[in-house]
């Protein structure tokens, strides 16, 4: 299973050299942490969520990420905020931003 | 209102800096009284007010005239670790300034323009908005460079009363909102005023020149 996640926002803007995406494969993480991956990935139906998440109909300077997942079978992306609500994308994004390495 | 708390890496805490906080509360303002949309030039002029008025607000803070001010949004916000330019350290944006807030190895170097010529039509940050609001700050700051003392009294006003201008719609683009921006001039001052050629110059500095009306005109 193959994971990218890109960043987009926050107050400081896009910085060029932090527009690099995380990139995860389970071929090469821990096996604990690919499993952990691929229950997080099954815990939030990911391949079922909709493309786009509700954008917020307020505020600014928010964070907006695209988790692209490629499980062999089957290519998703979904779009959204900081803000999102639904907790099983937010534990998903947090697992994704643990593996954030220094540029 | 979304601040962050950094990464003690590259990144102190995002409430270090005053003008971050202005510009944050400003965005409320600006979403109550124009609405502007966030994205493309409308969404940069919405980043833009936040960083004048951000900017204003550590001013204040510190009764600094246009000449003392930094004109920076942002400073003591990356850690030591980010290189700043020759004219300062690393901040987030330069009003004086654009494209001139960081140069570092690892972060790149600040894309902000400092003039239409230079815009750039990125999809991504919601079509720029933190990145072509360099050139509506810039106007900002030739206009109360121009004006000189205290950038709240004149400059800031006139701005001011561009922001709650009812005729500001939410989707102004910069050319919309420099019009308004002299029209205000005109109201508050007079037209030919020091203040009315402030604001027409500068925007005619960041290639967003604005037809002269006739004298009252509309």
């Amino acid at each position: 299973m193959h994971m990218q996640v890109k960043t987009e926002g926050g107050i400081a803007g896009p910085i060029p050299g932090l527009s690099k995406p995380i990139v995860l494969d389970s071929d090469t993480l821990p096996p604990q942490e690919a499993e952990e991956m691929r229950q997080l990935v099954t815990a939030a139906h990911f391949f079922e969520l909709p493309a786009q998440q509700p954008l917020p109909q307020r505020g600014a300077d928010y964070r907006s990420y695209t988790v692209t997942i490629d499980n062999g079978e089957r290519h998703h992306s979904v779009q959204f905020t900081e803000l999102v609500a639904d907790p099983h994308l937010r534990d998903l994004l947090a697992f994704a931003l643990k593996h954030k390495s220094s540029p | 209102m979304i601040f962050g708390d950094g990464d003690n890496d590259l990144f102190n805490r995002f409430t270090i800096a005053i003008d971050v906080i202005g510009h944050e509360l400003t965005h409320g303002v600006t979403e109550y009284e124009a609405n502007l949309v966030y994205s493309g030039q409308s969404g940069a002029l919405n980043e833009s007010i936040s960083d004048v008025f951000g900017s204003m607000i550590k001013q204040y803070s510190l009764n600094q005239r246009v000449d003392q001010a930094d004109w920076l949004i942002g400073a003591g916000l990356f850690t030591a670790k980010v290189h700043g330019t020759e004219r300062h350290g690393p901040v987030l944006r330069d009003m004086a300034n654009p494209g001139q807030a960081y140069n570092d190895p690892l972060l790149g170097k600040d894309p902000q323009p400092y003039h239409m010529d230079h815009y750039d039509p990125t999809l991504e940050d919601n079509g720029g908005v933190h990145i072509n609001s360099g050139i509506p700050n810039r106007a900002f700051y030739l206009t109360a460079s121009t004006l000189g003392g205290y950038s709240w009294e004149r400059a800031g006003h006139i701005w001011y009363e561009t922001v709650c201008d009812p005729r500001l719609r939410p989707t102004a683009q910069f050319s919309d909102f420099a019009k308004l921006t002299l029209e205000n001039a005109e109201k508050l001052y007079r037209h030919g005023s020091p203040e009315w050629t402030a604001v027409l110059e500068a925007w005619d500095r960041v290639g967003v020149p604005v037809p002269v009306p006739a004298i009252g005109g509309r």
